[in-house]
């Protein structure tokens, strides 16, 4: 990495590339979200990455996977492929782990990562994969997009990007994966009445991703020292009105989880 | 093999906060940090855990003027007790009052060798060593499962926000 | 079940007897090796080697019993393997708990009955 290769980027600080090179990342699921945040992370010098998605890419995914071409959807490469790709582009030598399988088929490997980007969809295995962080201390961002029914004709998208950190508020504390939404996903099998399987646009993931990998470098770099500008554990995306905001004042940051208590870890 | 030992922010505080309370007469504390090994198959690295801390009670110290805790033997004991009962690895914790990297002394280093031995014994299974303070750093030594000495290659990940990471240096004992 | 005692120096004074979980003892007579285990703030009872009975195949599988509410089922019996039964079932609970892939149908259980009555309803499925 040549000493120029950070000078826009030194405010994050003079060990930057020391964090870079020993920060092992995981982004599971490397579709819509997940595309974006392994751009971004190569992008940054993030060369160390495992990157976990069973499937291929294909036509239906072209307009929101970053990096995807037609060519890869004719050849039917896996998307874990593309995002090794992208990486490799930029750091020959990089160190990526791609698996083209669900996480839970190689948690061996998840547990030895320092940050999980969940760019999953589905309540269920965002639940599940949360769970696994929390058991080896594993902070994780987790990436969420919907679109919803509002009165007769109208649809909002809206969107989350939260923190998960062991020891402090989990996902359900923060009242994402409610009981009610695990219900109607079983109830639906993942699609959303009225309108098809999850809808998913490329401007949106990109906020989300954009935010999720800005809190990532804050939570491993420290640069923001600023205290009354610290990221919210919640932030969330309106579509509608293109606006990010933090979920609500809350007294998450103070509160312990009633969901993982602290000496729940390592294997059950 | 490499290991890392991950812990929470909010453990570290938590023994850091009992390292520094005043004893009647010990010029210092100790306590222990109890692990699991998060990851027993994998052959490159292996996790270590913080779990929990426990401290060497109060009237557990013995009036030694010459070093800068003693204890009864009754607390490596118990140790050992917890160790095989509860399938931990145990990481004895002290501070030194200085800022900086601190370093483990020969006298700490010794302590900890023979303390290891004993924990193996009763559980193999578990990583074993020491955890050390300072006021603004810390150092860790790791006696792996099966392996001789003090592992090199190791690393301290405290998880918290920021995250906060040292590479450990390697010790001989 | 014996369980030790710790004093505040970390050694064991006593052990004591303490009584298991009632739902335990009952499930032991279907499960002898059953156990509570938690994970995530939901509480399990593990259940190896289950036997599932003659219709299923296999007719024997680790499970999982959920006895509290938390996806739109007031219960949930998961199975480590899709068991096929005598007719078809609905699939649609994979989950990954204690570090382990489970899989559940849809069935749904009154309430108001007891565990042993929730899990051989369950299990009724599949025969």
């Amino acid at each position: 990495m040549s000493d120029g290769y950070h000078s826009r980027q030194s405010f994050l600080g003079e060990d930057l590339p020391e964090v870079l090179n020993r920060t092992r990342i995981a982004v599971v699921g490397v579709s819509g979200g997940g595309s974006h945040v392994v751009q971004q992370t190569a992008h940054i010098g993030f060369q160390n990455q495992s990157l976990f998605d069973p499937d291929i890419i294909k036509d239906v995914n072209l307009h929101r996977h970053v990096g995807a071409t037609r060519a890869d959807v004719e050849a039917q490469r896996p998307k874990v492929e593309l995002g090794e790709r992208v990486i490799r582009n930029l750091w020959p030598a990089a160190e990526v782990r791609a698996f083209q399988k669900r996480w839970q088929d190689a948690v061996e490997e998840l547990r030895e990562v320092d940050l999980i980007f969940a760019c999953l969809d589905g309540i269920r295995a965002r639940l599940d994969l949360e769970a696994t962080a929390r058991r080896y201390l594993i902070p994780l961002i987790d990436i969420g997009l919907g679109l919803n029914p509002v009165g007769k004709d109208g649809k909002l998208m809206s969107g989350q990007v939260a923190l998960s950190m062991p020891g402090g508020p989990c996902l359900r504390c923060m009242q994402l994966l409610t009981e009610q939404e695990l219900a109607d996903e079983a109830k639906h099998a993942g699609g959303y009445e009225g309108f098809g399987p999850a809808p998913q646009v490329v401007w949106a993931n990109g906020v989300l991703a954009s935010t999720a990998v800005g809190v990532a470098v804050d939570l491993l770099t420290g640069w923001n020292t600023l205290a009354h500008a610290k990221p919210s554990l919640r932030l969330q995306y309106v579509g509608n009105s293109c606006q990010v905001h933090p979920f609500r004042p809350s007294p998450w940051p103070d509160r312990r989880c009633d969901h993982y208590p602290e000496r729940e870890v390592g294997d059950p | 093999m490499s290991w890392t030992l991950r812990i929470t922010e909010a453990l570290v505080k938590r023994m850091r906060r009992d390292l520094q309370r005043r004893h009647e007469f010990a010029g210092e504390r100790v306590g222990f940090l109890m692990t699991k090994i998060g990851n027993q198959h994998s052959a490159n690295m292996k996790l270590v855990l913080g779990v929990d801390y426990w401290p060497v009670p109060d009237d557990s110290y013995i009036n030694d003027p010459s070093v800068g805790a003693r204890y009864e033997a009754s607390v490596h004991r118990g140790l050992m007790e917890r160790a095989h009962a509860e399938n931990l690895g145990m990481f004895h914790v002290h501070a030194h009052e200085h800022g900086g990297c601190p370093h483990f002394s020969g006298i700490d280093l010794d302590c900890i060798e023979k303390l290891v031995p004993s924990l193996r014994t009763v559980q193999p299974r578990q990583a074993h060593g020491a955890l050390l303070f300072s006021h603004d750093d810390m150092a860790a030594a790791c006696w792996l499962p099966e392996k001789q000495g003090p592992a090199g290659g190791g690393r301290v990940v405290v998880v918290g926000r920021p995250i906060w990471s040292r590479t450990m240096e390697e010790y001989d004992v | 079940m014996l369980r030790g005692v710790w004093d505040g120096e970390g050694s064991v004074t006593a052990t004591e007897l303490v009584p298991d979980d009632p739902v335990v003892l009952e499930l032991r007579a279907i499960c002898p090796r059953v156990r509570r285990v938690e994970e995530a703030g939901v509480v399990y009872y593990e259940l190896p080697g289950l036997i599932l009975g003659n219709g299923a195949t296999p007719n024997r599988c680790d499970a999982l019993l959920r006895l509290t509410g938390g996806d739109g089922y007031a219960s949930r019996l998961f199975l480590a393997q899709q068991v096929a039964g005598p007719r078809p079932v609905n699939w649609n609970g994979n989950a990954f708990i204690l570090q382990r892939k489970w899989f559940a149908f849809s069935w749904n259980v009154s309430k108001g009955v007891s565990p042993l009555q929730v899990l051989t309803a369950h299990m009724g499925a599949l025969r």
